[in-house]
């Protein structure tokens, strides 16, 4: 089966940033889907199925990552995870 | 001196599956187990099942020992556990090593930090061999130290 990548840009909405809560609240959604999950700052991208790797990221309110899901649900993938981004991973 | 104390993060053991999660002892100086475990709950609300921690108060004291034979024998028969210790060489890391020479064989990491704590959330310890969980660990913690050149703006 041919592998889908599904990419995005996203901002960070939340006033603390990518901290490690939203850290932890992205892997675990990440977690849930087959497909890799790739997150990226600037030319520096980590696996987004790693906590350590997405703080790494030090992406403050304001910054822009970006989204890279690579396989047979990544479509799913990155929806559910631009999701929870827009929503400030559930803070203000 | 300050008395050593126990704390287990969730009950684990066998799951339906047949498959055991490894099972996990942290002991740290003063109270660093328990507060290490407690924040790294508070961030990852998971994956924390038979995971034990053993707060060492000062360290030296024969009641640590006592405790940590209470822990070793908790984990009855089950797979050979990781131990995580804050300070190799150290009092705490002496009696833990006396402790599971008493009984069992072990695999013991040095260098407990919230960083492996937040490793050991997201690695699936089900029938998992200690020493692969505790590089996943060692490696975790060495990619946490960065040094930052912070300034001032303007």
């Amino acid at each position: 089966m041919e592998s889908t990548t599904v990419t995005g840009d996203h901002a960070i909405v939340n006033d603390l940033g990518l901290h490690a809560r939203p850290a932890s609240k992205l892997v675990a959604l990440a977690n849930k889907f087959s497909c890799e999950v790739f997150v990226a700052k600037g030319e520096t991208e980590v696996n987004g199925k790693s906590i350590l790797g997405v703080l790494m990221l030090a992406c403050p309110k304001g910054g822009t990552i970006q989204l890279r899901c690579v396989g047979e649900d990544a479509q799913e993938a990155h929806d559910a995870i631009a999701e929870l981004i827009r929503g400030g991973f559930g803070e203000s | 001196m300050t008395p050593p104390s126990t704390t287990e993060a969730n009950g684990g053991g066998a799951e339906a599956d047949g498959a055991r999660w490894l099972p996990v002892v942290l002991v740290g100086h003063g109270a660093t187990a328990s507060t290490l475990l407690d924040a790294a709950k508070a961030i990852c609300s998971s994956g924390f099942e038979d995971v034990y921690s053993v707060d060492a108060g000062s360290g030296d004291c024969a009641a640590l020992s006592e405790r940590l034979r209470e822990v070793m024998g908790c984990l009855g028969d089950g797979p050979e556990p990781l131990i995580i210790v804050d300070i190799v060489g150290s009092s705490p890391w002496r009696r833990c090593v006396r402790s599971v020479m008493d009984r069992r064989s072990a695999v013991v990491l040095g260098g407990l930090s919230l960083s492996m704590l937040l490793k050991l959330a997201t690695v699936d310890r089900r029938g998992a061999d200690a020493k692969i969980v505790a590089d996943a660990c060692a490696g975790s913690a060495k990619r946490a130290i960065v040094i930052s050149d912070v300034r001032a703006e303007g």
